[in-house]
């Protein structure tokens, strides 16, 4: 009680000097939170673009099929899957995809591509904002020549244009060999790496192509949110039949979950130069502010007062500081941290995280965002504190008293 | 009556070799409950050093120093700090008091380390603010208090929770004549009226009139021990 009454006067003893403590760690719990709801919003902006866009949330296909991805491990009657599926509050929609290997033939040259049939009803803005020529046309056209979509390197290779023939030899399911011809009805932006040797086509035209009737190889489901994805995957396991294996998108897009983890962890090291930062600055001002009154100290430990309570006085002083740091940092963060999250701002140039392009940095206001900071720096506090107090802990009180 | 302080050639050493300095040297001293006692000598003579040791602040290099019967050279750290909060009252030369602690508060700032209770620290603080002249001062500051009035605080911290010793090293040096003769006298008065055992350090000739025995210290060796 005495110890918590000096040190709040001795707070206000040097009110100038405690007011920019306070707003130096306030600053430091301000770039703390940006930091972090920063690196957490666009984290999460990015996964929810590459989810709903790509991959969805969690994929069902045959056991084994994404180990070893292979034409005959097929969902088979998936549109009975899709039903079983998709009767489950959390699920906003389920589309089946099918993919294979396939000889692309252009003008003079082949080359090996990747073929994806897709709904163009639940996928259709799949491809729609990717394109740098032409249009998400998938339908046959008069001539019964089904359209199809292709990456901006595959186009280069065979030397295609917007409307050139696109023939594709491949395997069909029963064994007899797949020969079409396709018309390029539109071309992927060079941007989108991940797609530039792709054939994106119907998925009838791609069932019949490949003659996987009643068959896909993968059912993407979309949820409401990409944070049930795990639990959602572990309940339809259960569910489904078991030669079926559902998966939730951190483990089918394991490379893009690692890339935004890795991203994630150069936020850390950010948030780890700001802590250092504002340390230093807040040892300076502590330190400072202890020695000063090392002979005050003496005279207290020579009127009989124990080393653990000038220490805990230290102490208090600073968390007194960091708390007040804190409840200043947070009231005025939240509104701005709310702001960010809403509105956000825009990019001049869209940048890539992960394969998908993002073109407004949002914030995330959250226990993690919004408290993390505050452990940090009522930690950080209390550390650096301990350096003053264990000098002053340290000396006889003689010698203290003696100190200038 | 019995010794409040007694020294067994006592020493206190500092740096060795050429630079080895006897502050204290074989010091043999007994000063008995009740006593108003002066410690004087020339600047260096080890006054202050002396002072120290029969105040548990510092332990000797050689010899033993006995305060209300215990043995001080022995202690530890810990066990020094709660001797001098319980025996031991200080009245220091200057910057004696906690500058946001009011007279009061700082008055009774070692009976708070002793957990007295409330009731007894109010009813002991009114007493000692009376008896040093300090009623209606109470709620101020040190910074709002001359330098007079401030030893007196000092003072009265020092004795209001009863230590079996009051030691103050050179508490009149940092006023003016006048102040600190009016602040022998009020000691000298408490000392009269509570039997408590005071020892004072000065270089000034008027003031070490007011004890009743003076020590007389040079290169660390007591020289003259005159009773009045
Ligand atoms: N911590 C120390 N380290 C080294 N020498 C010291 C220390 N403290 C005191 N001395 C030396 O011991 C001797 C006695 O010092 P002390 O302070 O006891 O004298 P004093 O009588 O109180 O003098 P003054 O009247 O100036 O206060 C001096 O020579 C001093 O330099
Ligand atoms: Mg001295």
């Amino acid at each position: 009680m005495l110890t918590l009454k000096l040190a709040a006067r001795n707070l206000f003893r040097n009110y100038r000097r405690t007011l920019l403590t306070v707003l130096s760690m306030t600053v430091g719990y301000w770039v703390l939170v940006a930091t972090l709801s920063l690196t957490e919003g666009s984290y999460q902006s990015a996964i929810d673009l590459f989810t709903t866009q790509q991959t969805g949330h969690a994929q069902v296909s045959a056991n084994g099929y994404l180990d070893r991805p292979g034409l005959h491990k097929t969902v088979d009657q998936y549109q009975q899957v899709i039903e079983k599926a998709s009767n489950d509050e959390r699920v906003q929609s389920v589309s089946a995809r099918i993919f294979a290997s396939v000889l692309s033939y252009g003008e003079s040259k082949s080359y090996p591509a990747q073929l994806v049939g897709i709904d163009t009803g639940i996928d259709k803005e799949l491809l729609s904002n990717r394109l740098s020529h032409g249009a998400n046309r998938l339908a046959p056209n008069q001539e019964d020549y089904y359209g199809v979509v292709i990456g901006h390197s595959l186009a280069q290779q065979v030397e295609l244009g917007v409307g050139g023939e696109l023939v594709l030899i491949s395997e069909g399911l029963d064994g007899s060999i797949a020969n079409d011809i396709f018309i390029v009805q539109g071309i992927i932006d060079s941007k989108y790496q991940s797609d530039g040797m792709r054939v994106y086509m119907s998925l009838e035209s791609a069932q019949q192509y490949l003659a996987l009737y009643e068959k896909v190889h993968q059912l993407v489901v979309r949820l409401n949110s990409p944070s049930v994805a795990r639990e959602y995957a572990s309940d339809m396991r259960a569910r489904l039949p078991s030669d079926l294996e559902v998966e939730p998108w951190q483990i089918v897009e394991e490379t893009f979950y690692k890339s935004m983890q890795a991203d994630k962890a150069g936020g850390h090291f950010a948030v780890a130069i700001v802590m250092i930062i504002v340390s230093v600055a807040v040892l300076n001002t502590i330190l400072m502010s202890v020695l000063e009154r090392t002979r005050e100290f003496g005279v207290l430990m020579a009127l009989g007062t124990p080393t653990r309570q000038i220490v805990g006085l230290i102490m208090i002083e600073s968390s007194l500081l960091a708390f007040a740091a804190v409840s200043i940092g947070f009231v005025t963060a939240l509104p701005a941290n709310i702001y960010l999250e809403n509105v956000g701002f825009a990019l001049s140039q869209p940048v890539e995280m992960g394969g998908v392009q993002i073109s407004a940095i949002t914030g995330q206001s959250s226990v993690y965002t919004l408290g993390l900071p505050a452990v940090v720096v009522v930690l950080a506090t209390l550390v650096v504190a301990l350096i003053p107090a264990y000098r002053i802990a340290k000396q006889s009180p003689l010698s203290a008293m003696e100190a200038v | 009556m019995s010794n409040v302080i007694e020294t067994k050639s006592v020493s206190r050493h500092f740096g060795k070799d050429e630079t080895l300095v006897k502050a204290i040297d074989q010091v043999d001293l007994q000063i008995e409950e009740g006593e108003f006692t002066a410690i004087i000598g020339p600047s260096g003579s080890g006054k202050s050093t002396l002072l120290q040791m029969i105040g548990a602040l510092d332990t000797p290099t050689s010899g033993e120093v006995w305060l209300a019967g215990k043995d001080v050279s022995a202690m530890s750290s810990s066990e020094l700090s709660s001797f001098r909060r319980d025996n031991i009252g200080f009245v220091f030369q200057a910057y004696n008091l906690v500058p946001v602690l009011s007279a009061r508060e700082n008055i009774e700032y070692v009976m708070l380390l002793q957990g007295i209770s409330e009731e007894e620290r109010i009813r002991r603080v009114d007493e000692i603010l009376q008896e040093v002249g300090l009623e209606g001062r109470e709620g101020r500051r040190p910074s709002e208090l001359s330098g007079g009035q401030q030893q007196r605080v000092a003072v009265a911290r020092a004795m209001v929770s009863k230590p079996s010793l009051i030691l103050a090293d050179e508490p009149t040096a940092n006023l003016d004549s006048k102040t600190g003769y009016a602040l022998l006298d009020m000691m000298r008065n408490l000392n009269e009226q509570h039997t408590m055992t005071f020892v004072f350090s000065t270089h000034d000739t008027k003031i070490m009139e007011y004890a009743r025995r003076i020590v007389k210290l040079v290169d660390g060796k007591i020289v003259e021990d005159t009773l009045k």
